[in-house]
């Protein structure tokens, strides 16, 4: 035993001996953690409520109908056998007449079912905060 | 009729707490020098601890609560700086009657002079009698840092209260 080890051997045992004995009071440890990981929770969930009107509130704003459908067409056939063309006979597109879309400024279906989709999203994600939120002030007060 | 695992959860955290409780605050009480910051650190250690339960309930609980503990401390001395650290050993109260025994004051002294960092490594290698290893593990420094840190402190402490025990004299 080296003259560090026997002096860290005292101390060991000073330290042991002369420790006060700390009763820890453990009963606020759970409700505590509890409080704090739905307040966590409360605030995830909320700001995922948050997002999902904003990007309502972003499908809205876009209008529908203003960009040009696009559709792909054949290319015509190359003239030299043999020899793979560079692009693929569907790369090329031209915009599609706009006759064949629904009325300009009107929302089309998709736009319309992710607006809605988002849209409940965010109303169970904010119930859902909010409902963490309650759930941890219950425990500060049970706590308290 | 079988209990829920929530309940089971519960009660393995309870007996977990029981039974780490009294390690923990040793050592919180050796990383702080007070009673009261002690019970706080291992209350917060715990309550993260139960938040992690999950995931640690079956790796090795008490490690990461110590962890959690020795991480804390470091935290809450850097955030608060409540404790001026001591350069020196102030004059001890304690008359000669067992100068050769380290008494409570002297240790809580001894370690107020060393770094925070020094205090973090030797308490856990040499007062809580971890590994090298462990420590290294524990603080997420390399092992020479460990051995260095801890021969440097504990050299220091040894100095201190040599320094202290002739002065008593």
């Amino acid at each position: 035993m080296t003259t560090d080890d026997a002096f860290a051997a005292t101390l060991r045992q000073a330290a042991t001996a002369t420790a006060p004995a700390i009763a820890v009071d453990t009963t606020p440890v759970v409700p505590l953690a509890r409080r704090r990981r739905d307040r966590r929770r409360s605030a995830v969930a909320l700001s995922f409520g948050v997002l999902a009107f904003a990007g309502v509130g972003v499908t809205q704003a876009v209008p529908s109908g203003e960009a040009p459908a696009v559709v792909a067409h054949e290319t015509p056939a190359p003239a030299t056998r043999g020899i793979e063309p560079a692009i693929s006979a569907f790369d090329a597109v031209t915009p599609l007449a706009d006759d064949t879309q629904h009325e300009a400024g009107a929302p089309s279906g998709h736009v319309t079912a992710l607006t809605g989709t988002l849209g409940g999203v965010g109303v169970a994600a904010l119930a859902m905060g909010a409902a963490f939120a309650v759930r941890s002030r219950r425990y500060a007060v049970a706590r308290a | 009729m079988t209990e829920s695992p929530i309940a089971t959860s519960d009660e393995e955290f309870a007996a977990f707490m029981a039974d780490a409780s009294p390690r923990l605050a040793h050592t919180a009480w050796l990383l702080t020098g007070d009673e009261h910051l002690a019970e706080e650190l291992v209350q917060e250690a715990l309550t993260r601890t139960f938040l992690a339960w999950r995931k640690v309930r079956g790796r090795d609980p008490y490690a990461y609560a110590r962890r959690v503990l020795v991480g804390r401390r470091h935290h809450d001395r850097r955030a608060r700086h409540r404790e001026p650290a001591h350069d020196t050993l102030p004059e001890s109260h304690a008359d000669d009657a067992g100068r050769s025994v380290i008494d409570r004051d002297q240790l809580v002294r001894a370690l107020a002079t060393l770094t925070p960092r020094q205090r973090r490594i030797v308490v856990l290698r040499h007062l809580v009698g971890l590994s090298e290893t462990e420590v290294a593990d524990d603080l997420g420094v390399s092992l020479g840092t460990i051995k260095s840190t801890a021969s440097r402190g504990l050299a220091q402490l040894r100095q201190v209260l040599e320094q202290a025990d002739g002065a008593a004299r």
